[in-house]
């Protein structure tokens, strides 16, 4: 089936607005305190007291793109949505909780700004690009139709790209 | 083994670890490449600054720049390293160079998705500015919609458009795959 990025563009714009608005107004300050309950141990160890002043909160809205992602991406079967949405927000919390860490701790060690950033950088990097790596895993069969589109020939078309492989 | 080949086989999970890899290649470099030539970056910042002051004095707005800080009517906005599109630049650049196509149609899909990439991020920052001056009440919710809400958004829908218009257009036109 061909993959329309159109519908998808579309559908990803218009659930993200509301979400995004929805994480501002109200979803970031309780996952901040349920972020801070929930990893009391490890924050404590590191002796990070308040999460809200940490430079990685404004990256807290990755969840945003993953569960549109998740709720937008066509013929996914219903168990593989919610058990992959589930396991992807526990593993989001978990590289929150590394970038947080890794913040707290390059901040600590470094003299100059500059050094801070480019020891947080590459996390915060993996960070801004985990929900789509988490998508693109758990939404691999869409993603290998996607493959299978592109490399179609106009003599080749199947017109259901689903089971076949991508030439590469 | 046997599990492990399968998994090579897919050519969407293949995608996937080419992909981590060359993005966690690209993000070790980076801090490393820009300690060593920071000029770069100062360069791009301040280009950047100058442009989105560019074109707000070029719509008569009332504005001006500092260095790297543009300030429309008051309401001022410093550009910094994140705000270039940088880290759009770099996961393009992974998902690109992972996708199993030729080395010319990478390049052109870095040709052209960089430059465009570049030119969201232009816009992306004229809006928060207009935003943040008229309607400073939506300017947080603006700023993490259109930085990282958007971000995915924005990377998915060049990188796509590269594999429809000149991967499988190529492809289309080319008698076989190789």
């Amino acid at each position: 089936m061909k993959p329309r990025p159109l519908l998808l563009f579309l559908e990803f714009a218009a659930l993200t607005v509301p979400l995004t608005w929805f994480w501002v107004a109200w979803a970031q300050q309780a996952y901040v305190a349920f972020f801070e309950l929930a990893a009391s141990p490890v924050l404590g160890a590191l002796g990070i007291v308040n999460v809200a002043d940490s430079p990685a909160l404004k990256r807290f809205v990755s969840y945003v793109p993953f569960v549109v992602l998740m709720v937008i991406t066509p013929r996914l079967d219903l168990r593989r949505r919610l058990l992959g949405t589930g396991v992807g927000l526990v593993l989001i919390f978990l590289c929150h909780l590394g970038l947080v860490a890794v913040e707290h701790l390059a901040v600590e060690a470094a003299t100059r700004p500059e050094d801070s950033f480019s020891r947080v950088f590459p996390l915060a990097m993996f960070a801004d690009a985990f929900p789509f790596i988490l998508w693109a895993v758990i939404a691999n069969r869409f993603l290998r139709e996607l493959l299978v589109f592109a490399f179609e020939t106009d003599a080749g078309k199947s017109g259901d790209a689903e089971g076949s492989e991508a030439g590469s | 083994m046997d599990r492990i080949r399968a998994i090579w086989q897919n050519p969407a999970y293949r995608f996937v670890f080419l992909f981590a890899v060359l993005l966690l290649a690209e993000v070790l470099l980076y801090p490393w490449a820009t300690k060593r030539w920071f000029f770069v970056i100062r360069i791009l910042t301040r280009w950047t600054a100058w442009l989105e002051w560019k074109v707000c004095d070029l719509v008569g707005a009332s504005v001006s720049l500092d260095v790297n800080l543009v300030t429309l009517d008051g309401f001022a906005v410093r550009i910094i390293e994140e705000c270039t599109g940088i880290f759009e630049v770099i996961i393009f650049a992974a998902a690109v160079l992972a996708f199993p196509t030729t080395g010319l149609k990478k390049l052109i899909g870095l040709g052209l998705g960089v430059p465009i990439l570049y030119a969201f991020n232009v816009l992306r920052i004229l809006v928060l500015l207009v935003v943040g001056r008229y309607q400073p009440s939506i300017f947080e919710f603006m700023h993490l919609y259109f930085w990282q809400a958007t971000l995915i958004l924005m990377i998915t829908s060049v990188w796509l458009l590269w594999i429809f218009k000149v991967v499988r257009h190529e492809t289309e036109t080319a008698p076989s795959i190789s």
